[in-house]
Parts: C-alpha cells; structure tokens; sequence
C-alpha cells in the first residue's frame, strides 16, 4: 500500500525513471543507440556503454585519450556534472536506473528489514572516504602498473549487472552466466545496498563516483544565489518526521529539532516536498 | 556528552567505515579479477594471420606498429573463484574485445570452434554487421584494423557427464578469411580439472 502510495504521490518523478531506463538500458537505449547512429556503428547499445565510473577512472589516472570520439559520453558527463551545480544532482534522483531500480525494489521491504545508519554515519564523510579510495586506486592503476589494479573498478560494475537482469526478462538464457564478481554485486549493490538498504541507495550513496561528484558540485553550487536547491522552512514544521523516512539518499537530518539538508547526498528527488503536509519544503532559487 | 564531541565521534566513526567500505569493495574487486581473468571469462586477443598459436608470444602490427600478446588459452577449472563454483559450475566463458587484422590486405573473417560436442553459445556484439548463421562479418576487416566496438562472449554450457572428466575440452578457436576459406588464426583452448594428466609444460594451470 506505502508502495502505490509513494508511486502516486509522486508521479512525475516516476515516469522520469522509466524515462531513464528507456535512455540507458538495452532494448531501447535511446542515448547510446543515437551515439552509434551518427557513429554508424552497428554495435547494439546497452547500459554498459555509458559508464559511469569508467571516465572518473581515465580523469584519475591521466587517461585522457581514451575520451577520443566518444562524443555521447562526454556529453552525458557535462551535461550530468553541469545540472548537478544549477539544479542539483537530478540524473540521480530522476534518471539513473541503477540506483532508482533499487530504490523501487527497496519500497515493497518492510522497514524492520531494512539497514538505516543515518544516524550513526555520517553519509558525508563515508561517501567522499570512499571516492578518495577510488582515486587512490585509479592513480595506483596506472602509475604502479605491478600492483594489477587496471580496470578493478569493473569487477564492481553494478550497471552491467542491471542490465543482465533486464536483459533476463526479454532472454531468459541471459542469465545463465554468473562469474563471482557478478555474484558478488548483486549481493551487494542489488540486496544489501538495494532491497534491504533504508531508501533502497546505498549503492548510489557509497559505491558511485558520479553520485558522489555530482553532489560535490550541488554542495558548491548550493552556496550561489542564483542555483536551484531544495529548501526547509522550519515555522510551519510539525516535526513529523515523514521527510526523513521518504528520503531515500539519508539526506535530511534533525539537528536539536532544526530540519537540516546535506547536501553531499541530497538527489533533488523532492520526495520531501511531495511527502510534507505542512508545505515546509520547496525547491527554488536563492540563498540557503 | 557536548554535541560536537558526539559530531566528531560520528565523523570518526564514518571515516573508519569509508575505509572498511573501501576495503570491502575494492578488496573484493581485486578477488573477482584474480578469479574473472584466467578462470571465469578470460579474456585474450585474436589478431590474425598468426597461424597456430602453441605458446604465448607476442605479434606486430607492421601497420600501426604495435604489438599483440597472444597465448593458447587453458582453463583451469579447480581455480574458478568458490561463488562460481558454488551457484554457477556448469557455464564457463571466454571473451574478446580484439579481433585485429594485423595483416597488409583486408580480411573479411569468419569464426568457428573445434571438436565441440557440447553447446555453445555465441553472444556477438559489433560495430559492423555479423552474420549469426554463417558466423562471419559482413564486411573486411582493413589492414592494421581492429573490429570497432566489439564484444564478444562464448558461453560453453558444459554437461554433467563432461564435467565429471578431467578434460573438458580441447579444441581450437579457428578465425579464418570467409571469401578464401584460409585459415588464418589458430588458438587451441583447453578448460580442464587440476587432475588433468599432466604434459611437457607441467601441471594444468590456468594461462593468463
């Protein structure tokens, strides 16, 4: 029932989602099939083709020429990184299938199930420790070649794994290969960072490079007058806390019953603005 | 206990779990690389011509200048990673990104398999049109050139009766020219057991 009720409440954002599953994942990956038509490539195009960890690997480790020609690519990031400063990290809220998929699957889960450090961790702090391991790895990959660290960060690739799984309901037969890397992201990103994960984010929140930069930048952007961001009016708070348990990112805290917003994990998804029946919320222009 | 001294505890706190996560996640990738690589779904380049590839060398490209590793392809089983070996023993894969014409005249390629008496299903994904049923590429492949946007992933469905031997398979990946029907690679390819009998170069291990 809280499933078709978070689906309604919020419709707009939903179809955005399959939007965005109708962009980036095979059979239809509108994006990535418009990027091998000018190309003329008939290569078959698949949610794998448009990474999101692999450019941050080339950045790290001074790579720059693999981004030869790979035009969609490019502007997927610019245009990903570039809303993140104005508006927010909106391809993560309202895009990403990685991450909404496992947000979705998550919502059915009874909570008592469910893993939520929110206020144990800060989310901050876990989210950018971690992209400075990937950066070390990536730096180590290619400047300590012996250490065989090249192309780790595909053995934790959650997005080929997705698209497997959807590739599963349209060919049952694309499922009968599993290696132990593949077995092991679905426990991780699919179940304990998805379905058992409070907000079904835990992957996005701790194993994405584009996430956690994305947010980097609204955090920056946030501070701008003239940037978009999701606001809290505390006078007509009724300190219900519905907010904090739609936020699927862990993003809006209590602090001494002051309603804060971290915006290091904030996805600009306005589950809260939907979910607030006091109007507290809003998403606008203007100084914090 | 003062407010920031619960913050800096929590702060500490996630810092310590950034390093475990890390540890986690990238201690675990290094595990699935170590075990993808040679056992699971190796990895190897084809260029061709390059004739029967009976031990690991390395060929130029006369056209772009650069060299290609390539290696008789032997699998291992026993060295699979325990996930494989527990939820999914019975599929093994190959995969190439590299088909590389590293000839000084176009090739327009086909691909087949040796001594197979088992299935084997070919997952073929280019960036010029492959014929599923003749298993050739429409189109040559350029001296120096490299088949753009390729993967490819063999899947060898081994049955209960082959997986009890020591030797699985032992054939050959053959690429060859479709218009003259010369061969132009040969890769032999073994996935067997540690049990295997022994040869001249010792005992089975994984190549890689």
């Amino acid at each position: 029932m809280k499933f078709w009720s978070a689906l309604k409440r919020h419709k707009w954002r939903y179809l955005a989602i399959i939007a965005g599953f109708a962009l980036f994942v095979y059979p239809s990956a509108l994006l990535i099939r418009a990027g091998y038509f000018l190309q003329g490539s008939t290569a078959m195009p698949d949610l794998h083709k448009t990474c999101f960890r692999m450019p941050f690997d080339w950045i790290a480790s001074g790579n720059f020429a693999t981004f030869d020609g790979r035009f969609v690519l490019i502007g997927f990031l610019g245009a990903v990184l570039g809303t993140s400063f104005l508006f927010g990290p909106l391809f993560c809220g309202w895009l990403c299938p990685v991450g909404s998929s496992t947000e979705l699957l998550s919502k059915p889960m009874p909570n008592k199930f469910k893993i939520n450090l929110s206020r144990k961790l800060n989310p901050s702090a876990l989210r950018y420790g971690f992209l400075g391991a990937f950066v070390l790895v990536s730096v180590l990959a290619a400047f300590a070649p012996s250490l065989g660290l090249a192309s780790i960060c595909c053995r934790y690739c959650a997005s080929s794994q997705l698209q497997n799984l959807v590739n599963g309901i349209f060919s049952p037969g694309a499922l009968s290969y599993w290696h132990s890397g593949g077995i092991m992201v679905i426990g991780g990103w699919l179940l304990i960072g998805g379905v058992f994960w409070q907000g079904g984010r835990g992957w996005c929140l701790y194993g994405c490079p584009l996430g956690a930069v994305s947010n980097g930048l609204h955090t920056i952007g946030s501070k701008l007058g003239f940037t978009y961001k999701v606001k809290h009016d505390g006078s007509n708070c009724t300190q219900c806390g519905k907010c904090e348990q739609v936020c699927p990112s862990w993003a809006i805290y209590r602090n001494e019953d002051v309603v804060k917003i971290n915006r290091s994990t904030c996805t600009a998804c306005l589950e809260c603005l939907k979910v607030c029946d006091s109007n507290c919320y809003s998403y606008k222009r203007g100084k914090v | 206990m003062t407010l920031k001294k619960i913050f800096t505890k929590r702060i500490l706190y996630s810092f310590a779990g950034a390093v475990v996560l890390s540890g986690l996640i990238f201690g675990s990738s290094v595990y699935a690389k170590n075990t993808l690589n040679p056992t699971e779904l190796s990895h190897f380049f084809v260029p061709f011509p390059a004739g029967r590839v009976v031990r690991p060398m390395t060929v130029d490209n006369p056209i772009t200048g650069g060299s290609i590793f390539v290696r008789p392809i032997t699998i291992n089983v026993d060295q699979r990673g325990i996930l494989k070996r527990i939820f999914n023993p019975g599929v093994e894969g190959l995969s190439t990104h590299w088909l590389d014409n590293i000839d000084t005249k176009p090739h327009r390629i086909g691909l087949k398999f040796t001594n197979v008496n088992f299935e084997v299903r070919w997952d073929i994904n280019a960036g010029i049109p492959w014929n599923e049923e003749t298993r050739t590429f429409d189109v040559a492949i350029g001296p120096g050139e490299r088949v753009p946007d390729l993967g490819v992933d063999w899947l060898f469905f081994f049955p209960p009766e082959i997986r009890a031997q020591d030797v699985w398979y032992d054939g050959s990946l053959i690429v060859y020219d479709a218009d003259t029907n010369e061969t132009l690679t040969t890769i032999p390819i073994k996935f067997q057991k540690s049990t295997a009998p022994a040869t001249s170069e010792g005992r089975p291990k994984s190549s890689y």
